[in-house]
């Protein structure tokens, strides 16, 4: 088995370890993309393809089939920003995001789905984004679906994902099976922790080596720092090094200088940029807005064995509850499960002793619903703020309120039921006042008084975006529909970072059709003026 | 036998903390809210005390407890770790006596290991925290621990552990929830100790099959 990434290095792909540079070294390239994830990976593909030069800067290392053994530890603390320990700054949501060459795509789970028609009808009502409607979309992704081995996964769901249909279907709610973007995939689990059998068409197996083909270069393990300005031009983007393996800044800087410059460093990270470089903000809209999808998880104990580790990680979703309230009422979500290893089962359920013991005693029987709160579309859900530290890293402050307690005690609801549904003998909430419940009805009752006080409820999120929204009107956003500053020159912001809501389905794949339509139409203006 | 004894009259801090009081009613979230992987203020405050004392019970060196150097844990880190670890992973936590000093000195490196890995801010966030359980006086008031770590039992590990998880103070449990999610962490993530349990890691086909697992 040739590994590709290897096969590129051995034929001359223009790849550094920013480390290895001389300090205060030089590099110039017609673009500069920060990021190597869906958005910047993307738009490397496409602006590399139109024959500009490329240069692609990312934070984290270049990691690949040799280095994704599939173990818990490794892939936690190597392949994820602060080592999977990124949280909202009160602490009340864990957030995961890639670190790592292709970003978040080298470690998810390779759910796909178009950006909702309501969701980009919303955009044209709201923001004014009238070229995002679904009939301009669709071209997009139709062609991102081809490239990328986008189709609907055809094995048998695990028994993890049959218990979400199984609910769906003893309850008459709606369930649908899951698009995912592999080739040869060998069914095994662990795409978490990047794909072990090259089988993930992730950006690091897809669009960075289409780029790397056409004389793009890629600068691993630098940190954008900030840009310099002259008047309404940045001038040239100052990065910091890291040491070989990304973990600490190495002391040494190298200055990027390009004639324009795309911003993809996730939703987090592209608005801390612009912060550090104190760039134009005159309506303070950079980094508001920012959305994670918050997701609430129920586990239970079925009386046959799950083993949540193995097989394709989601193949089954329910949009049963996703608009039911209408786009902008109360809070919708979308139900899918999630796999459980025993590392992150542990750091999920957050609690010692027995508990914990037997809670893990019980993995292999163990079903992990989850539920992606929709936020966004609501005046009581304007998301969180990013915000930089006292060292300049970035952190999102995301409040929680009532509206979205309210969602979250629904979806509880919703998971227990349909677990219950499947067959669960126990059901309970990863919550920390959340017992074993027994029956529906007793989950029910206990449910509906359980304490949404900060901290006591498990959140995570995999789905950072906004930050740097798209809209016509400058005032309540940060670039228009191109992706191009409102203030500044020479910058597209192309990531998920640009969404002016959250999607209300996994991302990703709405982050390319985003990024091949923005990124085409920077090429053509490079080109042709 | 209640760990109070020690110092009759004297209510633990963190004791007053778990109770709802006018002042944490009238304690907005804003007001509370410091940037950090727990979202600690009060950790910052009182750990900087502790700091400044500079009298945790050992002095701050790399320690080489079982001939490791530790770039991030001291000598205090490692006791206190040791004495937490057992009581968190408890009914999984080895029998045999060898098999618990393997463990812990197993375990005491993937979480340093783990810890170096989390970028400087969360380091420095957890240096103190430890810092706060570690300095006697902090870790009396905070968490109504007198005796340094390798005196206490498990039954005390365990209350206070319980009084910070049921704290009505979200600081407190901020502080639980990283403890025990990096301590459990770094203990299951590991599949010798969880093979019992069921996983052993991926299945041993792919090892033999994909060409990151063969030594050449």
């Amino acid at each position: 088995m040739s590994d590709p990434i290897q096969a590129g290095i051995d034929k001359g792909w223009l790849i550094t370890s920013a480390g290895s540079l001389p300090d205060k070294t030089i590099l110039e390239a017609d673009i500069a993309i920060i990021g190597s994830g869906a958005g910047g990976a993307t738009s490397a593909e496409f602006l590399s393809k139109a024959g500009l030069k490329v240069i692609i800067i990312e934070e984290g290392k270049l990691r690949y089939q040799k280095d994704f053994k599939m173990n818990e530890f490794d892939s936690a603390s190597t392949l994820y920003q602060e080592a999977t320990s990124r949280k909202t700054e009160d602490a009340a949501i864990a957030i995961y995001q890639g670190r790592t060459v292709g970003g978040s795509t080298t470690v998810n789970w390779t759910s796909t789905f178009r950006t909702p028609d309501n969701t980009l009808n919303y955009w044209a009502s709201e923001f004014g984004l009238s070229d995002y409607t679904p009939e301009k979309m669709q071209p997009w992704f139709k062609e991102r679906e081809k490239v990328l081995n986008m189709s609907p996964w055809l094995v048998p769901p695990n028994a993890n994902n049959s218990a979400l249909k199984k609910g769906c279907d003893a309850l008459g709610w709606s369930s649908k099976t899951m698009v995912r973007n592999v080739k040869g995939c060998w069914n095994l689990g662990y795409c978490g922790f990047g794909c072990p059998t090259n089988a993930k068409q992730s950006m690091l197996l897809t669009s960075v080596p289409t780029a790397l083909d056409n004389q793009a270069s890629l600068l691993t393990c630098a940190r954008a720092e900030r840009f310099h300005f002259k008047e309404d031009k940045i001038t040239h983007l100052e990065c910091h090094t890291l040491d070989s393996e990304a973990f600490s800044e190495s002391g040494k800087s190298v200055t990027v200088k390009a004639k324009h410059y795309v911003l993809s460093a996730g939703a987090i990270g592209s608005p801390a940029v612009l912060m550090r470089s104190e760039a134009p903000d005159p309506f303070e809209t950079l980094g508001k807005r920012t959305f994670l999808h918050p997701v609430n998880s129920c586990t239970a104990t079925m009386p046959e064995e799950v083993k949540p580790y193995e097989g394709a990680p989601q193949s089954v979703y329910s949009d049963e509850f996703l608009w039911r309230e209408g786009v902008n009422g109360d809070m919708g979500f979308k139900l899918e499960v999630s796999p459980l290893f025993p590392g992150g089962l542990a750091a999920q359920e957050a609690l010692h002793g027995k508990v914990l013991a037997q809670r893990l005693a019980a993995l292999p029987y163990t079903q992990s619903m989850i539920a992606l709160l929709r936020d966004g579309f609501n005046d009581q859900s304007i998301g969180g703020a990013v915000k930089l530290r006292s060292d300049n890293s970035p952190v999102l402050d995301y409040p929680i309120n009532d509206y979205i307690n309210a969602g979250f005690i629904k979806s509880y609801l919703s998971m227990a039921e349909a677990q219950f549904a499947a067959g669960a003998k126990t059901v309970t909430a990863v919550h920390h006042d959340a017992k074993d419940w027994r029956s529906w009805s007793e989950a029910k009752k206990a449910i509906k008084s359980l304490p949404m006080t900060p901290l006591r409820a498990a959140l995570f999120s995999a789905h950072v975006m906004g930050g740097c929204g798209m809209g016509l009107d400058p005032r309540n956003s940060v670039v228009n529909g191109h992706g191009e500053h409102h203030q500044i020159e020479n910058l597209n912001v192309i990531d998920g970072a640009c969404f002016p809501t959250s999607i209300g389905s996994n991302p990703q794949l709405s982050i390319y059709g985003l990024a091949a339509k923005q990124a085409s139409h920077l090429a053509t203006r490079l080109k042709f003026g | 036998m209640s760990h109070k004894q020690n110092v009759p009259g004297q209510k633990p801090l963190h004791s007053l903390l778990m109770q709802t009081s006018p002042i944490h009613n009238k304690l907005s979230r804003r007001q509370l809210i410091k940037t950090g992987i727990f979202g600690s203020a009060v950790l910052s405050i009182s750990s900087g005390a502790a700091s400044l004392s500079a009298s945790t019970e050992t002095q701050d060196q790399p320690a080489h407890v079982d001939g490791h150097p530790y770039p991030f844990l001291n000598k205090d880190d490692q006791i206190l770790i040791t004495a937490l670890l057992p009581v968190i992973i408890d009914l999984n936590w080895p029998k045999d006596a060898k098999d618990q000093q393997i463990a812990t000195e197993k375990t005491l490196r993937s979480i340093d290991l783990y810890i170096t890995r989390l970028g400087s801010f969360n380091a420095g966030e957890i240096r103190k925290l430890f810092d706060l359980l570690n300095f006697r006086m902090t870790r009396f008031l905070m968490a109504g621990v007198w005796s340094s770590w390798d005196k206490v039992d498990k039954k005390q590990v365990d209350e206070f552990l319980i009084s910070w998880k049921l704290s009505r103070f979200s600081l407190l449990t901020g502080a639980y929830n990283a403890l025990t999610d990096i301590l459990a962490f770094c203990w299951y993530s590991n599949p010798e100790n969880t093979s019992k349990l069921g996983y052993s890691g991926p299945p041993e086909y792919t090892l033999q099959a994909l060409p990151q697992f063969k030594n050449t």
